[in-house]
């Protein structure tokens, strides 16, 4: 049922987009406002996060081989308990999945595709998504290897603008303290912890013993991708950056290059989809292949389909606009990294601890 | 769950095929009779009213009867006037020979086969092998003389080239096969022989080099081929279609070619070719999309030269499939991408135009698709006049008629020339009808609508394989030792590793070390 058919790299490169891609446009914005002239180093400080979280992963994917979350979590706290657990995740994963794509489906209504409404905006990419799915985890990673290079593309691109960007924005370091760093870096675990979706695709992996270091640097690459936006906005646009709700879109606005190369955001849309796509894609994956485990399904064929118009139900249901989203993402500084971080922290100490007793007893028994 | 319904459907209306071969009436299968005035009687009855095959009755040693048929215009009948009959007539009269001490001993022919079924027989005959019958014997003697009117070698149409062998494949297999021996003259190259179809009989050879190409893949071409149940076999395309991963995919997943180097260079990193009678054009199985879009000629020129036409052609073919779309998703929602000056030039040449973009380039691409078509078709007179200077003058009275704007113009030329730069005209005729599917994107979607048809594309080409192998393999499962060939056209002495198609491969195809140089060690 599971063949090992994914390479480590190839997973690595996977995970790059799934957690890249709508952090790079929404996150800018909500650390500056915490964090003011700090912002870049709060990537930094969620990394720490994002590395536990992988550490997690391969932890439990060390004591569990070949299982994902579902089938271990049953095994660690018990029938009753695990299911109930992944039923919470389980809406979790979907209601997430949600407003992602509403999250992609705003940006792409509210900048370029005024009178289109929003819901065939999101049920297109969920039907990309949901066929991308249906065709494997492979076909997952095939595509993330030949978008990434799509999606990586236009931030350098950026690097145009260095003639405008203003170095000294960066001063005074830390002039507020360490606790708006701090305050400001919550946002970005919350992105961080979304690594935890390795778990889902370890037992298909090929090489597990690369994987961590794909995944290290996968995370690498993701924080200092992180920084490098976040740095661009303070230096361009100074203490304004808390001001503009995509900071990023400013940016690529803002190149001009002898009146040829100008108004460059229609590059940004291209990053944008093939970025989402492939985060809405893993996702979807993970939400499907968590309810299959979860009811013990033999094919995911079936429910591929409905959970994709679930998720489109669910981006649209009690969102009315944009800002009801930036409110429910107050909420989810909680709900995400306790699902997706904390919880997983819990089961893995569990299982340690029920590992060690059970060699307690077997040494005791010898 | 419309699967099933469909299933349910196509299962009421499935009508057996029926097994015995229709082509053969069951008296065929009969054995030869002892007696030749039967086994003429018959003859006659199955060749009743073919009016080519000719029944021609000896006296072998003034005594046994024989009987030669044959089918005119297949059969060499000089070989016949001049080695057969005169030997068989000479034979002195009392001396008792077999059959087939006769035709050991007195028939000057390089080549002769046995048959003792009706079934047998008709199979020679219909390749052109004289049948050669003895009195009181219950076997004939099919004779190695055939010959027919084929086509002379000539520099194949499609696949032309600055540098390069100018041969290609013609009609006859045996030609063909001996075209590739030529070059691999290697005992391992194996030629493996099938006969398809009911009523054509058609020749199939599998070519595959032994140690090279995987084991699984040969016996995996040979089921399928197997497989195939059809009355006729006229083009290698009708093999191609029957044995494809993917039937309804628009991308061709063999590659078909005229040229005997492409085949011999195909099989030489492990791949099977498959050659068909009566047609010139030889199936390479399993290829993935980067095979489509190289050329024979990019391994002959040096490798700078070959790299950067390689990138040229990518571009291009990104342009003959995107640049359409990207005009109509330009000009009518994201007109800020254009540069200012630009800007101004195009809105006021589109301002006579009445449509919209959307339906100025469907009109423009649809026309210049039906010219190329007719292009193809016209006689060579007419045709070169009517394609180049036609298509400029209609384009420029439409201009001028306010049809069309002349930007729009401009794209259509260098889309139609971006897809003639695509080698292998299936792949290139695949990329040009998905135009038109992103063209209606690009015009209710704009640049999302693009992407939405990149990525289904892309999504598509990732889930194609031929034959086992993934359709995008060298780039969408990284191999660093292939990339080197697909990205760039390495230089020949760094080329070391062949290609992992499927199974277990043979890995080195040269040995390491060898950059040319100015003074080797030893040398002066």
């Amino acid at each position: 049922m599971e063949k090992r058919n994914l390479s480590a790299f190839q997973m690595g490169v996977l995970m790059y987009p799934t957690v890249l891609a709508t952090g790079f446009l929404a996150l800018p914005t909500i650390t500056a406002q915490s964090a003011k002239n700090d912002l870049w180093l709060t990537c930094i400080f969620a990394s720490f996060i994002g590395l536990l979280t992988i550490y997690m992963a391969f932890r439990l994917h060390e004591l569990y081989p070949g299982q994902t979350l579902v089938q271990y979590s049953e095994r660690i706290l018990g029938k009753l308990l695990g299911k109930l657990y992944i039923f919470v995740f389980l809406f979790y994963i979907l209601n997430t999945s949600g407003t992602i794509t509403r999250q992609y489906a705003e940006f792409v209504k509210g900048n370029f595709l005024f009178k289109t409404p929003i819901t065939i905006i999101m049920s297109f990419m969920i039907l990309l998504c949901a066929i991308a799915v249906r065709g494997g985890v492979e076909m997952l990673a095939r595509c993330a290897i030949i978008f990434t290079p799509i999606f990586i593309l236009p931030l350098f691109i950026l690097l145009l603008l260095i003639p405008d960007l203003d170095a000294k924005q960066i001063f005074p370091v830390l002039s507020h303290g360490l606790i708006p760093v701090f305050k400001g870096s919550a946002q970005p675990i919350v992105w961080m912890s979304e690594f935890f979706l390795i778990s889902f695709f370890l037992p298909h992996v090929s090489d597990p013993e690369k994987g961590k270091k794909w995944s290290y640097i996968s995370l690498c690459s993701v924080t200092l991708s992180l920084t490098y936006v976040n740095l661009l906005s303070l230096f361009l646009l100074g203490p304004d950056t808390g001001n503009k709700i995509y900071p990023i879109l400013v940016a690529f606005r803002y190149i001009s290059i002898g009146n040829i190369f100008e108004n460059m955001e229609a590059l940004l849309l291209a990053m944008w989809i093939v970025g989402n796509f492939i985060k809405i894609s893993a996702f979807l994956y993970v939400a499907v292949h968590s309810l299959r485990q979860w009811l013990h399904l033999s094919d995911d064929r079936h429910i591929t389909f409905p959970l994709g118009i679930l998720v489109v139900v669910l981006g649209i249901w009690d969102l009315p606009d944009s800002s009801k989203i930036g409110e429910n993402l107050k909420l989810g500084l909680i709900l995400i990294p306790s699902c997706l971080a904390l919880i997983p922290l819990i089961l893995l100490i569990i299982a340690v601890l029920r590992k060690q007793r059970t060699t307690d007893e077997g040494e005791s028994s010898l | 769950m419309i699967r099933n319904f469909v299933k349910l459907l196509r299962k009421s209306q499935i009508k057996r095929h029926d097994v015995q071969n229709p082509a053969i009436e069951s008296d065929q299968q009969q054995m030869l009779f002892p007696d030749l005035q039967q086994n003429e009687q018959l003859f006659r009855s199955i060749y009743s009213h073919c009016s080519d095959v000719v029944f021609r009755s000896l006296v072998i040693g003034g005594k046994r009867k024989a009987l030669i048929i044959y089918i005119e215009g297949l059969t060499d009948v000089s070989g016949l006037d001049e080695y057969v009959i005169p030997s068989l007539m000479r034979v002195e009269t009392n001396v008792p020979l077999g059959i087939r001490q006769l035709i050991e001993q007195k028939l000057t022919i390089s080549n002769f086969t046995e048959v003792c079924s009706f079934a047998e027989s008709i199979e020679h005959l219909s390749t052109g092998y004289p049948v050669l019958l003895y009195d009181n014997e219950a076997r004939g003697f099919a004779l190695g003389l055939n010959k027919w009117e084929k086509r002379s070698i000539e520099e194949p149409s499609a696949e032309v080239g600055v540098r390069g062998p100018r041969e290609g494949f013609t009609e006859t297999l045996r030609v063909s096969t001996s075209q590739i021996r030529r070059i691999i003259k290697s005992p391992k190259l194996k030629m493996e022989s099938m006969k398809i179809g009911d009523y054509t009989q058609t020749n199939i050879a599998v070519a595959y080099i032994e140690g090279l190409a995987d084991a699984g893949l040969i016996t995996q071409i040979k089921n399928r081929l197997n497989r195939i149940q059809i009355d006729g076999i006229l083009e290698s395309g009708y093999i191609e279609e029957m044995i494809e991963d993917n039937p309804y995919s628009p991308f061709p997943q063999l590659l078909s070619t005229e040229r005997p180097d492409v085949v011999c260079a195909n099989l030489l990193e492990g791949r099977a070719a498959i050659l068909v009678d009566g047609t010139p054009f030889v199936l390479i199985a399993p290829i993935t999309f980067f095979s489509l879009m190289q050329s024979a000629e990019d391994y002959y020129q040096r490798f700078l030269i070959s790299t950067v036409i390689r990138w040229l052609r990518y571009a291009f073919g990104l342009i003959s499939l995107f640049l359409p779309a990207l005009y109509v998703a330009i000009t009518t929602f994201h007109q800020e991408m254009v540069p200012s000056s630009l800007l101004l030039s195009m809105a006021a040449s589109r301002e006579p135009v009445p449509f919209p973009a959307l339906v100025e380039v469907l009109i423009m691409e649809i026309t210049f698709e039906a010219l190329r078509e007719a292009g193809i078709r016209l006689p060579k007179q007419v045709g070169a006049a009517v394609s180049i200077v036609g298509a400029l003058v209609i384009g420029q009275a439409a201009v001028q008629a306010g049809l069309v704007s002349a930007p729009m113009l401009i794209v259509v030329a260098i889309t139609g020339i971006a897809s003639s730069l695509i080698p292998r005209y299936a792949a290139g005729i695949a990329l040009r009808m998905m135009r038109f599917p992103l063209i209606f994107l690009a015009g209710t979607l704009g640049l999302l609508g693009i992407m939405m048809g990149i990525i289904a594309i892309v999504l598509h080409l990732c889930s194609l394989r031929s034959f086992g192998v993934p359709y995008l393999s060298t780039v969408a499962t990284p191999k660093i030792n292939e990339l080197k060939d697909v990205l760039i056209r390495a230089p020949l002495w760094m080329m070391d590793t062949r290609p992992h198609l499927t199974g277990d491969f043979n890995e080195y195809r040269q040995s390491a070390g060898l950059k040319p140089g100015p003074e080797r060690d030893g040398e002066s």
